[in-house]
């Protein structure tokens, strides 16, 4: 007992100063993501996004989005991806094998043939059965790839970087709909950094309640699902605050799969993305920093705090907690497989900055917290406890907690104003209070599955994702 | 001299810490600083930005309310005053009573307004300049640039020069010049790009440019050259023996866009430059304009290259330009090049210039046979290329 006595009362040292380490860490990113939201917007007009636009002389870009079973939604959203503003883009739809009639309808839709494509490949993937181009010259920047199914978006994702003809690319997913600048918006960091750029990203939002029309954004509304709301709330606090934050001091770990532009040239010659990883966005950018810390040569990984794309996301329990499962499983492969990084000063300020941070306050954060209910828990039962203490200390965190979700979404609003009326912020608002208790507890549970998952080595699975379309007008 | 310590003094300091941080770690005393402080101070900054966010909310829905309800009258008001000819008394005379009647001292409107008129402008070209800028005046929009100018933030005067080049408000553009060694590169390059926009002689300042140019720079440089129509600089043949290699390149994209050919001395001199981005221009060039003088020249220099993007945009062009020198010289590739990409570059050049030539060609293995053939499809295929 008395053993349990000095653990439980070292545990409280360590909790104590774990939760200062952490606040002042937070307290530092939402300045960083400040700073770094004022500094995009002072230099917005640096390169006027039109100018990019009406050029001959800009750098080409192949959108690569995969596609397995979106035969519901596939047609309306090539043709959303096909009303690009840039002078230099193709469209690269990967049909993945699927098994409804996803193809068929590209095929059909666009007048495509297949072509007698010279397919280098550069990254590995599961064969390719070909390439289709549309007779039709109005969709001559689109390229169809089919083939066989590699159980994974990686493997498509690569199939359509070998087929691409720019030297950089955007990867997305099929069921997006960009904004229609996306990719001037996009390119512009290539061009105005004089430091080589290999990836960059952009806020994406939920696109459960909006409604569209002919392919584009019309009306932005918050959403009403419980599931969506939640996300929503996520979104705005991992792209505004975090990734804002993080590409400030350029340790940017992860570009979101749903939407980033990559430079060709660095992601064939780390091998593309890795197939068998279940987070196959934070992996790939871990193996590109990687590769630029080795060669020594100087790089930078950029966000861009405008929302340019929207996608739908779970709204169902099930599916819901199966991605986060997967999300988290993610997390830990990659931490575990790249674990040579941690603290290592080779790898600069990957390993020394935000390895370290991933571990302390992303990895380790769930564990930590069941760990801690555990040992309130036993003091409850063994030793009593100082309520007073325990209130007061819950309600700091929780209201610190609310208010780093409020930073975000007050960045949000002063660079977006996104919603269609003040009734929406109130219940955005509402939803911030809510969050800790209702929906934190659900994203702690599916990370412990998922890292449990990851332990007992579980057979991975992607699941599908069902998808009811966008609301059109 | 040196300090001499007593025996404990790093014992009793230590002891002095050890007690401090007790003291503050001691749960009642977290507790108070909870309570009292850190509690209190987080509700403060909550409701504040809660307050703030439904406030500027507000105020934006009932901007957006105004502007749709005026709007019309804005257009209207805006494009009979730039279109139609009026005395200058009588043109100042309907804008204060426009200013007072619908803006009304009201800040985002006012920008609003000046946006539009740019945005007019701007499509309008050199039409209606000295109107324009009579306008800009008589709405006292050359105070809102006046004072961007003089704030010390590089975006604050950055956006005044935008105002003066939009405008194009040529004698403005002595208020420029003071930046143009500015040690903040962006508000220098700013200043660079309006003034060149505000020159009549476009290019002269980059006569002695010595600083590079980078990619963003030359891409508002050549959007000036498109909107503004301006003459191609007279000197530029000089401009291709500059020192500084981002003024060359920027030469022969003018030279491309003038349609005007490089000699084929100019040519061999700046295939041997250090630079691959001056080579890369020049092969482009040739390829651009169509220089069929060029092509022997672009043969000899392809095995000097060094850059493989290049040397596939070497080949490009000389699929265009090429001749039957060309494939002579190229043929004896084909089976030594191991790089995939150049190799179709390769056969696609050699298929362009002589559609038989791979009719007779010999195969020395069955793998080569139906690597060139599967090349061969693709370049056929109309749908590719």
């Amino acid at each position: 007992m008395k053993t349990l006595e000095h653990i439980i009362h070292a545990s409280e040292y360590f909790f104590g100063a774990y939760s200062i380490i952490y606040i002042l860490i937070y307290t530092i990113l939402a300045i960083f993501s400040f700073k770094q939201i004022k500094k995009y917007y002072e230099s917005k007009n640096f390169l006027h996004k039109d100018i990019l636009i009406r050029s001959n002389d800009t750098i080409g870009v192949s959108i690569v989005a995969p596609a397995f079973n979106e035969d519901v939604t596939i047609v309306y959203n090539v043709k959303s991806l096909l009303l690009q503003e840039y002078p230099k883009y193709e469209i690269i739809i990967v049909n993945d094998g699927s098994t409804d009639n996803t193809l068929e309808k590209l095929i059909e839709e666009f007048e495509l043939i297949k072509v007698d494509f010279y397919y280098i490949e550069k990254i590995v993937t599961q064969p390719v059965r070909g390439h289709y181009k549309s007779t039709n010259p109005v969709y001559n920047k689109l390229l169809v790839v089919d083939k066989e199914n590699g159980k994974s978006k990686a493997d498509g994702s690569n199939a359509g970087i070998n087929s691409a003809k720019y030297p950089l690319f955007i990867c997305t997913d099929v069921d997006c709909i960009l904004r229609k600048d996306t990719v001037a918006v996009l390119v512009k960091p290539f061009i105005e950094s004089t430091t080589k750029v290999i990836a960059a990203g952009a806020a994406i939002r939920i696109a459960n309640s909006c409604t569209f029309k002919e392919g584009m954004l019309d009306e932005s509304h918050y959403p009403t699902n419980f599931f969506a709301r939640f996300q929503e709330l996520e979104y705005i606090r991992s792209f505004l605050f975090g990734r804002m934050a993080w590409s400030k001091i350029n340790g940017l770990l992860l570009v979101s799969g749903g939407l980033g532009i990559f430079d060709k040239e660095t992601v064939i010659a780390v091998g593309g993305y890795w197939h068998k990883s279940l987070g196959e966005d934070l992996e790939l950018i871990t193996r590109m920093r990687k590769y630029m810390h080795e060669k020594k040569k100087k790089f930078i990984i950029t966000y861009v705090p405008e929302s340019l794309c929207w996608t739908e996301v779970p709204s169902t329990k099930e599916i819901f907690l199966r991605q986060r499962v997967r999300w988290a499983r993610g997390l830990i492969q990659t931490l575990y497989l790249h674990r040579n990084v941690i603290l290592n000063p080779k790898y600069g300020r990957t390993g020394l900055v935000a390895f370290p941070y991933y571990i302390a306050c992303e990895f380790a954060v769930p564990i930590l917290e069941v760990i801690g209910i555990i040992f309130i828990i036993l003091d409850i039962i063994f030793f009593g406890i100082n309520y007073p203490f325990l209130i007061a200390i819950s309600i700091s965190v929780y209201l610190f907690y609310v208010l780093i979700t409020l930073i975000s979404v007050s960045l949000d609003q002063k660079v977006h104003k996104q919603y269609s009326s003040i009734k929406e912020i109130l219940i955005l608002i509402a939803m911030i209070f809510i969050e800790p208790i209702v929906y934190h507890p659900l994203n702690v549970y599916s990370s412990i599955k998922g890292y449990y998952h990851f332990l007992m080595n579980k057979e991975k699975k992607w699941g599908v994702m069902i998808r009811k379309g966008f609301n059109k007008k | 001299m040196t300090l001499n310590l007593p025996d404990n003094f790093f014992k009793v300091v230590t002891s002095i810490i050890e007690k401090k941080i007790n003291y503050v770690f001691e749960p009642h005393h977290i507790f108070i600083f909870l309570i009292f402080i850190f509690i209190p101070l987080i509700i403060f900054f909550v409701l504040t930005i809660i307050g703030s966010l439904v406030y500027k909310r507000y105020q934006d829905d009932k901007f957006v309310k105004n502007i749709n309800e005026i709007e019309e009258q804005i257009n209207s008001f805006l494009i009979n005053i730039i279109f139609t000819e009026t005395d200058n008394t009588t043109l100042k005379k309907t804008v204060k009573e426009f200013d007072k009647k619908y803006i009304n001292n009201d800040e985002r409107l006012k920008k609003y307004v000046f946006e539009k008129i740019i945005h007019i402008k701007e499509n309008i070209n050199d039409m209606y300049e000295h109107r324009i800028i009579l306008i800009y005046k008589y709405f006292k929009f050359d105070k809102l640039t006046d004072t961007l100018i003089r704030k010390s933030g590089w975006q604050d005067k950055s956006e005044a020069f935008y105002h003066y080049q939009s405008l194009d408000y040529k004698i403005k553009k002595g208020h420029i010049k003071r930046y143009l060694n500015s040690k903040n590169p962006q508000l220098k390059s700013n200043a660079i790009i309006a003034y060149i926009s505000l020159s009549d002689e476009k290019f002269s300042y980059l006569d002695n440019f010595e600083y590079p140019i980078s990619k963003a720079d030359e891409l508002k440089i050549l959007n000036i050259i498109y909107k503004k129509k301006a003459i191609m600089p007279k000197n530029i043949e000089q401009w291709l023996d500059n020192k500084n290699v981002s003024i060359v390149a920027i030469a022969i994209k003018l030279m491309i866009r003038y349609k005007h050919k490089l000699t084929n001395e100019q040519t061999i001199k700046l295939l041997q430059n250090e630079d691959k981005k001056v080579r890369k221009e020049t092969i482009i060039a040739s390829s651009e304009l169509f220089n069929f003088e060029a092509s022997n020249i672009l043969l000899e220099h392809y095995s000097k290259e060094t850059s493989h993007k290049n040397r596939i945009i070497l080949l490009n062009t000389l699929s265009k330009i090429g001749n039957e020198n060309a494939i002579k010289a190229l043929q004896q590739k084909i089976k030594t090049e191991s790089n995939i990409e150049i190799k179709f570059a390769l056969i696609h050049c050699i298929y362009n210039i002589k559609k038989t030539f791979f009719d007779t060609y010999k195969y020395v293995t069955k793998t080569e046979e139906e690597t060139i053939q599967k090349m061969l499809l693709h370049i056929k295929n109309p749908y590719l290329n």
